[in-house]
């Protein structure tokens, strides 16, 4: 079982990650649905993977992704908009389109607490 | 020469009368038409108004003396009319005759007026043919220049109206996105509580209902948030007499009021089935208070029930408290349910950065 941070702004977009990380047998932290409760849990708790919600109200969630993989957990983004809308720094990242092919998520999910299944 | 191509006439000013003939002489090869006249009001109305191309002007008097205290601009006022050939036997100080500085102005010497006199009427008529023409020529370029600018300044309007048209393009796209992440977590949730269908498909109808009231409420707010107390009115307008909705003026982030007008949804609809509203003399209060305890700041929302309530009502568990304490997000506060003898009370905390601050 991996601890996942569900970053979203959209409690009830959050709540279905939640739902789809419990069904697969992993654990939510969070969610946080802003910039500053999500640094806050990356600072403060013990996380081995991360769904970020691109955008946060008038945030974006970058800064919670430079936090991450200073710390090399691994991510990957949630967004409406296409990966070719994403900075050159995070265009390389994986991301998953709203709205979510649950399929994909599973596998996604799979992939990024693999290296905590491992250890 | 150019200039000679053109009806030349030329208008000669001379006090000494039996001159006016040789140069009509001198003249008759080169000009159309040569008017003699002597110095005053006669020359200043020709030179002012005649059509003149040239005047040449003659300043030595009758003796050969030239006249002293009558500048030529006395006798041809403020240099408006045509270049002026200056003659006389000795070279006048140019700047002293009172003329403007135009550059229309040459001098020849009284015995050289027969071989250079028509060279230099050519010449003058020509200079100031090309002083008009680059005139002409400054005009086109302002105006071909302030047309560059115009259409320069469009095109960056042009340019800047339709980035701002691509930007809100492409925020209706991530809206319509997110909307369906939405509606695909509500079908989510509402399916797999392990409902019959026909009761399943009520309850997914009424839940987008309410997400269809908060999606107008946020898209007519644009962007500045939306009064608690709206949302409320809007979820609760079938039974607002029966309810009594109080607290500070304050907007929520567009982010909470779908969530929130879900959650006052489940609310209502529980309380349709099991609490105050299944009942007529039920009644429902809706308060909403700004807690500060230090570092504890948080928005209270207390939702109460008081009368007609099954004494075995149960509280809204499932997606209702799922959606109450999503609010209360990574600090995890759940929503905090009461029962007392026919009184129902659910409280939730909503962090203080979900209210929009200076909407205006």
């Amino acid at each position: 079982m991996a601890r996942v941070l569900v970053v979203d702004d959209e409690a009830l977009i959050a709540m279905m990650l939640s739902d789809l990380l419990a069904e697969y047998g992993h654990e939510t932290v969070g969610p946080a649905h802003s910039e500053g409760q999500a640094l806050e849990l990356v600072a403060s708790t013990r996380i081995d993977a991360a769904i970020l919600d691109v955008t946060l109200g008038d945030h974006d969630c970058f800064a919670v992704a430079e936090a991450l993989g200073q710390r090399g957990i691994p991510f990957a983004f949630a967004t409406g908009h296409g990966a070719q809308s994403m900075p050159d720094a995070f265009r390389a990242c994986v991301t998953v389109s709203k709205p979510f092919d649950f399929e994909v998520v599973r596998r996604l999910i799979d992939e990024l607490v693999a290296p905590a299944a491992h250890s | 020469m150019p200039g000679a191509e053109a009806p030349l006439d030329v208008l000669v000013v001379d006090d000494v009368a039996e001159r006016h003939g040789s140069y009509r002489d001198v003249l008759a090869g080169v000009a159309r038409r040569v008017v003699a006249v002597g110095r005053g009001a006669d020359a200043r109305q020709l030179y002012g108004g005649g059509g003149f191309a040239v005047a040449v002007v003659h300043l030595d008097g009758a003796g050969g003396a030239p006249l002293a205290g009558r500048s030529v601009a006395e006798t041809l006022g403020d240099g408006a009319g045509p270049p002026v050939v200056i003659v006389s036997e000795q070279m006048p100080d140019l700047g002293a005759l009172g003329m403007p500085s135009t550059g229309m102005l040459e001098y020849l010497p009284a015995s050289f007026v027969p071989q250079l006199l028509a060279s230099r009427i050519s010449c003058l008529v020509e200079l100031k043919r090309l002083k008009r023409a680059l005139a002409d020529r400054d005009v086109q370029l302002a105006g071909l220049q302030s047309e560059v600018e115009r259409i320069t300044d469009a095109a960056a309007d042009e340019r800047r109206k339709s980035e701002a048209l691509k930007a809100r393009v492409g925020e209706q796209i991530h809206r319509s996105k997110n909307l369906l992440a939405i509606m695909q977590s509500i079908a989510h949730r509402t399916m797999t509580d392990g409902r019959e269908i026909p009761e399943a498909r009520d309850i997914l109808m009424g839940r987008l209902r309410a997400l269809g009231r908060a999606h107008h409420l946020v898209t007519t707010a644009n962007g500045k948030g939306t009064e608690i107390h709206d949302i409320v009115e809007a979820e609760l307008a079938d039974v607002l007499h029966r309810v009594t909705a109080s607290g500070p003026r304050l907007r929520l982030a567009s982010s909470a009021v779908q969530t929130f007008m879900l959650a006052v949804h489940e609310l209502a609809t529980n309380a349709i089935k099991h609490g105050a509203l299944g009942t007529p003399e039920g009644k429902i209060s809706v308060g909403w208070t700004l807690f500060e305890y230090g570092a504890d700041r948080y928005l209270e929302v207390a939702w109460s029930e008081r009368g007609g309530l099954l004494p075995d009502t149960p509280p809204p568990y499932g997606f209702g408290l799922a959606l109450v304490s999503s609010f209360g997000g990574a600090s995890g506060a759940a929503p905090n349910v009461t029962f007392g003898p026919d009184e129902f009370t659910c409280r939730m905390r909503l962090p203080l950065d979900l209210i929009v601050v200076n909407p205006e």
